[in-house]
């Protein structure tokens, strides 16, 4: 029988971190189109339509950036979040335009990983990377001190389950 | 004991190392001897003859120093000339075993063993070309003799005809189309050589003259008629395919026995496959589409620790349907054949039918804005109709017991049997287009699946969501579908 605990929000230093990230993005991105524009301005001034293409991506994909980075990342947040059972784990996760599930026995838990890169650990956010035989899925943006709680937590549960799923 | 694999290996090792360099060295030589110049400098055959001698030594050195030892528990390997690599597997973790002998190692006497144990199908934790005794030996000592299975009673043996109906429908032979178009080229060149200044290269096929000349002449006899080559071409390739896979699958035969199933098959290639039947996941029956008109279906598996032949995991490449239900008691009494019988919710043709027609018209209609011609694709939207009903009227899913069943239609229809226990997790999505129409897309997942869409169904309402939910967690609440 599983006891359900309330349904846990990412913390919000999460937005931030996003913003960043989409925003570095955007800038690869564009740094990546530089190349063929710098070939058309170098070697191929007759082939205007390398510009006309790489202006129309560069247009297309920094009002996408934008408008998550204003707008959608607060969906993003929204809609990300997880349940902690005593025999599985939901985590929820979406964006403006589609809203995702995922429902993990703890017993078909491999392992767990805590992933952190420069920006998050600046901001004090790791994500935790719950890894089945078939998949891995990841809970973004939780503090330090959450992540490892939580992981501490999916250890010891999935300890107790591991006759097969749902104490198969 | 140290073991050590058949020498066979050494000369593998020095294909292996050469392979990428025989087409250009072949080429060079080519060109070499059409010039006639025939004259090298010194340096360049003492290098080809040093490299050639380090890859012959460095081969037999790699060799002499891969070996292997067994004893009552496991398997020690030793590997690597610098670095070594000392690896020890418990003989009873060892699920899956592959057996295979090319027309070049019959000859030699040898066999290829892979040995699996993995949780995922990656490739094979130990692989192994042996003298055939060798083999027999370690086989017996993992208490696994597949060869002792070829004469042992078999479960079930497809016969030329049935090899014929799996590949009628094969959808492989496409990719010998080039080829043969490529060889039709040469013999046309053959038969009417072009005139002397005629380039063919892939510079000239772009120049503007030669669209110019070809829009200047009429093109649909000229469309037709490359139309009809292809067509032609694809036609020889499929019959040369009939062909192909009664050789790749001849004598194709399973044996079940106990907790392993065994399955061999080739003429030019004999493979022999052992698997834990443990270890199997899901099956998946396929009815394609020629071979469905004669009342065949083929039988497929996602087993783990199995990558299979081209990632294709076959059970049965085809079996007359009303034979179906006893070659599966045969085989795999743990999985149940059950037709599924809930369909998706009514009302939500909509999703199916209306929006995909709409999309259709839409994109009809902007290119009639932009050329009349546009209106010549009108009767796809016939197609994009019949498609959406197919799939809304005919994909079914249902519970029975242990086991998820979902079917789906298509070109090959595809009907899948997943074990409860084989599942990992599962994955539920709506879009802003699916919320309005109240349906959500299903995403099975099992441990690496030779095909993840056919795990996933879109158009289960929240209720078949909660009822699934029960079920995978053991509530057997489900009720099945009048």
């Amino acid at each position: 029988m599983s006891s359900t605990v309330s349904e846990q929000q990412l913390h919000p230093n999460v937005i931030p971190y996003w913003r960043i990230y989409r925003f570095l993005s955007a800038l690869k991105r564009t740094a990546l189109v530089s190349i063929p524009i710098a070939i058309h301005l170098m070697w191929l001034p007759q082939w205007k339509w390398i510009m006309y293409a790489a202006a129309a991506y560069l247009l297309f994909h920094w009002c996408k950036a934008l408008f998550y980075i204003f707008y959608g990342v607060r969906f993003s947040y929204a809609r990300r979040s997880y349940v902690l059972t005593s025999d599985e784990i939901i985590i929820r996760w979406g964006n403006i335009w589609s809203a995702h599930s995922s429902v993990i026995p703890l017993s078909r838990v491999l392992h767990v990983v805590i992933e952190q890169d420069v920006i998050q650990k600046k901001l004090g956010i790791s994500d935790l990377a719950i890894v089945t035989a078939g998949d891995a899925n990841y809970i973004l943006g939780l503090l330090e001190e959450d992540t490892k709680k939580l992981r501490r937590q999916v250890i010891e549960l999935a300890k107790i389950g591991d006759t097969g799923a749902y104490g198969e | 004991m140290v073991n050590r694999q058949h020498p066979i290996k050494i000369l593998v090792h020095v294909y292996r190392s050469v392979r990428y360099m025989i087409i250009p060295y072949t080429l060079m030589l080519f060109n070499e001897i059409k010039a006639g110049t025939g004259q090298q400098p010194y340096w360049v055959y003492v290098l080809a003859v040093v490299i050639g001698v380090s890859i012959l030594l460095w081969s037999m050195i790699t060799w002499w120093k891969d070996t292997y030892q067994i004893d009552e528990s496991a398997l020690l390997i030793q590997q690597g000339v610098f670095n070594t690599t000392h690896r020890t597997i418990p003989l009873e973790r060892i699920t899956n075993i592959s057996m295979k002998a090319t027309w070049m190692e019959r000859i030699m006497g040898a066999t290829t063993i892979e040995l699996q144990t993995s949780d995922s199908n990656e490739e094979a934790d130990a692989t192994f070309v042996l003298t055939r005794d060798k083999a027999d030996i370690l086989l017996a000592e993992i208490n696994r003799s597949v060869r002792s299975h070829g004469q042992a009673k078999p479960s079930w043996v497809l016969q030329p005809k049935d090899i014929f109906m799996r590949s009628i429908s094969s959808n492989t032979f496409w990719m010998g189309v080039p080829l043969c178009l490529s060889i039709v080229t040469y013999i046309w060149d053959w038969i009417e050589p072009r005139s002397e200044g005629e380039e063919v290269s892939l510079v000239a096929f772009f120049k503007n003259e030669m669209w110019k000349m070809i829009l200047n002449i009429d093109v649909v006899p000229v469309l037709l008629q490359v139309l009809g080559i292809i067509a032609l071409c694809a036609f020889a390739t499929w019959l040369f395919s009939l062909v192909m896979m009664q050789i790749r699958y001849n004598r194709w035969t399973v044996i079940r026995d106990g907790a392993y199933l065994h399955v061999q098959y080739g003429w030019q290639e004999r493979k022999s496959i052992s698997l834990h039947v443990a270890k199997i996941q899901s099956i998946r029956i396929k009815e394609h589409l020629l071979s469905r008109a004669f009342g065949y279906v083929s039988i497929w598996m996602d087993c783990v620790g199995y990558e299979g032949e081209r990632r294709m995991k076959l059970l049965l490449p085809a079996v007359h349907r009303p034979e179906l239900y006893t070659a599966m008691e045969r085989l795999l009494p743990e999985f149940t054949l059950t037709m599924p019988k809930r369909n998706l919710p009514s009302g939500k043709a909509m999703y199916f039918i209306v929006l995909p027609l709409a999309m259709g018209m839409l994109v009809i209609g902007l290119g009639a804005c932009m050329s009349i011609w546009a209106w010549l694709a009108t009767p796809l939207l016939a197609a994009v109709y019949w498609s959406g009903r197919k799939r809304y009227a005919g994909t079914y899913w249902d519970t029975h017991g242990k086991q998820f069943v979902l079917a789906k239609p298509g070109i090959t229809r595809t009907t899948i049997y997943v074990l409860r226990q084989a599942i990992q997790s599962i994955d539920y999505h709506q879009n802003r287009i699916q919320h309005g129409c109240g349906i959500y897309q299903v995403e099975i997942i099992i441990n690496s699946p030779s095909k993840a869409k056919e795990y996933i169904f879109t158009g289960a309402a929240e209720g078949d969501i909660a009822k699934l939910m029960d079920w995978y967690k053991g509530q057997q609440r489900i009720e099945h579908c009048s």
